[in-house]
């Protein structure tokens, strides 16, 4: 398995260095670029040349992708043209309120929709799994912006038990207790956002184990339901969960940009908002590659995991 | 509500400071301000990046922080008059051309060094240094040698001398109009004592940039929470007294969650036009939160329809005209802004000072706006393309509106939605036939506002991208830019506001009105189209 793991990650390269070539090219033919947005009654049409030229955006594409490659070998990400930061630094800035934020809203998502997608599967037709349907739905169809300013307005406005927004009091320093009070209602709404999709899914998975031979086997065996359900059926169907998950891992760290938004919480996908509208492109690649290098680590951990839950998965 | 829109008595100040001497100090005495010390007053604000040089950037939501931490030698109160802050008199000789600037001698940056001329020598030579490619070169162009120290062409700037430690004398090339606003209001006086040795190419990049610790505000930075805030605390030895409050927190967040905070009380005030600012239909809604009010009030921002002079068909001025009359203006501010604005006639607007009201006002008029296309012999075939940027909600309701106003007298137009910048690169190289945008100037001085129609200023030097180009409008700009006297500066603009309402290089759309919200509990926090931070020291917070 460790010579598989590697092989992929080898083959992982060429593949990310095609990856950053299309978004480079897509990023810098959006029109207008950082310094369209500087022209000012103050701002001389002879400094806007000169700084064209130090960004290097008056060179042709290639030349500007190799410079960036270039950099990107040495572990640098450059600098962005906004602030003037390191693009590592402006990224790591923001990792662990998305991190934060994302993470705990999948393990809610799971922990509502595991259990929820079993029961809806083995009593699938009954009005508990009609309930459930309805409610997942609900979740897949709400949009967050929706959800988000309704959850504010109750919980802050009306009972003012909750904060509405970012992701600390200011002055307050760190506390651990005004933190997950921040985090309560933005992961409310990925939570049951999440776990509406995962519930659908866990369930339609659950399904078609249960319709599998060898669980009617072990049901003919006499063997508990329970033992049936959760042994043969659980570990089974999560086989599908598992894939979720590998694609899932790159939101981890691209953040939900329109709850960000929403609770103004200082997470990547606002930052990337923010700098594609301000055409810093430098950050815009750094964060995009971040999220490419993710989905291919996503989608090997998920293969790797395969093998642990599913036993007919061998790698070698 | 409160309604404030008195922008008439503005630029008067910056003249009369101009005439004469003015020593008088008067708003210094802030005894007894603060009924109550202490607490927090919290701004809200949408957006910011991170890098709190204004020096470098022409975002207001860097220049709000900027302007927070450092001090510029004037700055506008809530009559738009122009009073002395690190400056403590100015004085003009006969000539208009050499100013004696005394200093107060009890200014201390945070860290406590003593703030002296240098610091104020140093700023403008580096805003004039050649390896400067910040915003703020063109406020100081007209000091004498700042042309030759600009082009590497000298080793000093001629025009700045340093006469001793709180006196600094400035003499410029010429009579500069707007010398006092540009270099007293918008440059901020930066620490020779931490970047004197940094060289000028990379002062952006350094840490005060970022954590702007050093100023001379009545607030030391503390603390930026990525993406979050920004902490400020009280400065006890600030130079026009103790603040009231203990500390000032500038928060970013979005516009549903300010009114949100507004109502739980976690936010004390908005941070103004453009940055801070609230929505036409929001106006109501504050209305009924308890303890909160509007505050409404002009600026001298203006929205207008950019038409491409560089188009042939787009070249007769009367077509323009037809436009013109065409577009129900009225109905733009009665029914999107809710009535919070002005139909615009011109580039100033009608409180303005130099406001012309003879300059030809284009009535919404369908008949004769069809006539007048008929007869520059339109071609009702032709399709234009009418490009707007996504980031003012009112003004992405307009675009549909001029569509069927335009249509409506035979002009086919197609609607394109763009980002900003992407929309300013399209402009730029030539595709949209007309564009919607906005400005906003926080100078008041008229020269500064009209300025964008002098013909230096088409590209690539500078950034009018109608390309809208009149010999008869630079000999006004140079001449009223060089002029002190401020009825001969009305004649020429009065006749510069002829010239561009009948060519119409913009069909001007609508002044909205700023629309910010403030406690009952925060006292002295006024917003205006001022900065409303002017007096940040005297803000206090009642229970």
């Amino acid at each position: 398995m460790f010579t598989y793991a590697l092989r992929r990650v080898v083959a992982a390269i060429p593949l990310l260095v095609l990856v950053s070539f299309m978004c480079f090219a897509i990023v810098a033919s959006l029109p207008g670029d950082y310094l369209d947005l500087l022209m000012a009654p103050t701002m001389s049409g002879d400094v806007l040349a000169a700084r064209r030229r130090e960004l290097g955006l008056d060179r042709p594409l290639y030349v500007r992708y190799f410079m960036w490659l270039g950099q990107v070998f040495q572990g640098n990400l450059g600098t962005s043209v906004a602030t003037t930061r390191p693009v590592i630094d402006m990224i790591g800035a923001r990792v662990g309120a998305t991190v934060s934020l994302m993470g705990i809203g999948l393990l809610v998502s799971l922990a509502i929709a595991i259990p929820i997608g079993v029961i809806t599967a083995i009593k699938s037709g009954t009005w508990l799994d009609h309930v459930a349907t309805f409610f997942a739905y609900l979740g897949v169809s709400v949009p967050t912006f929706f959800s988000g300013l309704l959850l504010i307005y109750v919980f802050s406005v009306q009972f003012g038990l909750l904060p509405s927004g970012l992701m600390e009091t200011p002055g307050k320093g760190f506390d651990i207790v005004d933190r997950l009070k921040h985090l309560v209602l933005p992961v409310t709404v990925l939570g049951f956002q999440g776990a509406a999709i995962y519930t659908r899914y866990m369930r339609s998975s659950m399904l078609e184990v249960l319709g599998q031979d060898y669980v009617r086997t072990a049901r003919a065996k006499g063997l508990p339901a329970a033992r049936v359900y959760l042994v043969h059926g659980l570990r089974n169907a999560l086989v599908s969960v598992v894939t979720l998950l590998g694609i899932a891992l790159p939101s981890l760290l691209s953040g939900a940009v329109i709850t960000e938004q929403v609770f103004s919480w200082p997470g990547i996908g606002r930052l990337l908002v923010d700098s594609v509208n301000g055409r810093d492109f430098p950050v815009v690649m750094g964060i995009t590659m971040l999220v490419a290098v993710l989905v291919v680590v996503g989608n090997l951990l998920a293969d790797l995991a395969y093998s642990v839950v599913d036993p007919r998965v061998r790698y070698s | 509500m409160k309604y404030r829109s008195r922008l008439a008595v503005r630029v008067l100040g910056a003249l009369a400071l101009i005439s004469g001497a003015t020593g008088a100090l008067a708003q210094d005495d802030q005894a007894g301000v603060c009924e109550v010390r202490g607490g927090t007053a919290n701004i809200g604000m949408w957006s910011i990046t991170g890098n709190f040089l204004p020096h470098y950037s022409v975002s207001n939501y860097e220049k709000y922080i900027g302007n927070l931490v450092f001090h510029s030698l004037y700055a506008y109160d809530e009559d738009l008059e122009l009073i002395p802050r690190l400056a403590a008199s100015t004085e003009v000789d006969e000539a208009g051309t050499t100013y004696t600037i005394t200093l107060r001698d009890n200014v201390l940056w945070h860290d406590g060094t003593p703030f002296t001329a240098n610091d104020v020598a140093f700023t403008y030579r580096l805003m004039l240094h050649p390896e400067y490619d910040g915003t703020r070169t063109s406020n100081l162009m007209s000091i004498k040698g700042a042309a030759a120290y600009r082009a590497g062409e000298a080793d000093d700037v001629e025009g700045i001398v340093v006469v001793d430690d709180h006196t600094i004398q400035i003499t410029t090339e010429y009579p500069d109009a707007v010398f006092m606003e540009a270099v007293g209001k918008e440059l901020w006086i930066l620490p020779e004592h931490i970047l004197g040795d940094v060289p000028p190419a990379e002062v952006d990049a350094h840490d005060l940039a970022r954590n702007p610790v050093v100023g001379t505000g009545p607030f030391q930075f503390t603390r930026y929470a990525e993406g979050q805030f920004i902490e400020f605390t009280r400065f006890d030895d600030y130079f026009l007294g103790q603040p009231c409050l203990d500390s000032v927190v500038v928060k970013i967040v979005s516009p549903s969650v300010a009114l949100a905070q507004l109502q739980t009380g976690e936010l004390d005030i908005t941070a103004g036009t453009g940055i801070g600012s609230l929505e036409p239909r929001d106006v109501e809604y504050v209305n009924e939160i308890p303890g909160v009010e509007p505050v409404v009030y002009t600026t001298s921002s203006i929205q207008v329809l950019n038409i491409a002079l560089r188009k042939p068909y787009l070249q007769d001025a009367r077509v323009r005209q037809a436009f013109a009359h065409a577009i129900d203006r009225q109905a733009l501010v009665d029914y999107l802004l809710l009535g919070y604005g002005e139909a615009a006639n011109g580039p100033l607007n009608s409180e303005d000072y130099f406001y012309n009201p003879d300059q030809p006002i284009y009535e919404y008029d369908p008949q004769k706006a069809r006539q007048l296309l008929e007869e520059a012999g339109w071609d009702f075939s032709r399709t234009l393309v009418l490009m707007y940027p996504t980031g003012n909600r009112v003004r992405e309701l307009s675009a549909p509106v001029i569509q069927a106003n335009l249509q409506a007298i035979g002009v086919n137009v197609e609607l394109s939605l763009v980002d900003f910048a992407a929309q300013t690169a399209a402009a730029r190289d030539g595709i949209p036939d007309m564009w919607l945008s906005g400005s906003y100037l926080p100078l008041f001085d008229p020269q500064t506002i009209l300025y964008s129609w002098h013909s230096s200023q088409v590209p690539p030097a500078g950034y009018n991208l109608t390309y809208f180009q009149n010999e008869r409008v630079d000999e006004i700009l140079d001449s009223a830019g060089r002029t002190l006297d401020r009825d001969e500066r009305s004649a020429l603009y009065d006749e510069l506001q002829v010239i561009l309402a009948t060519e119409l290089p913009v069909v001007p759309l609508y002044y909205a009105q700023s629309i910010d919200a403030v406690s009952d509990r925060l006292k002295n926090a006024h917003p205006g189209p001022w900065d409303a931070t002017w007096n940040l020291h005297t803000w206090y917070k009642t229970e």
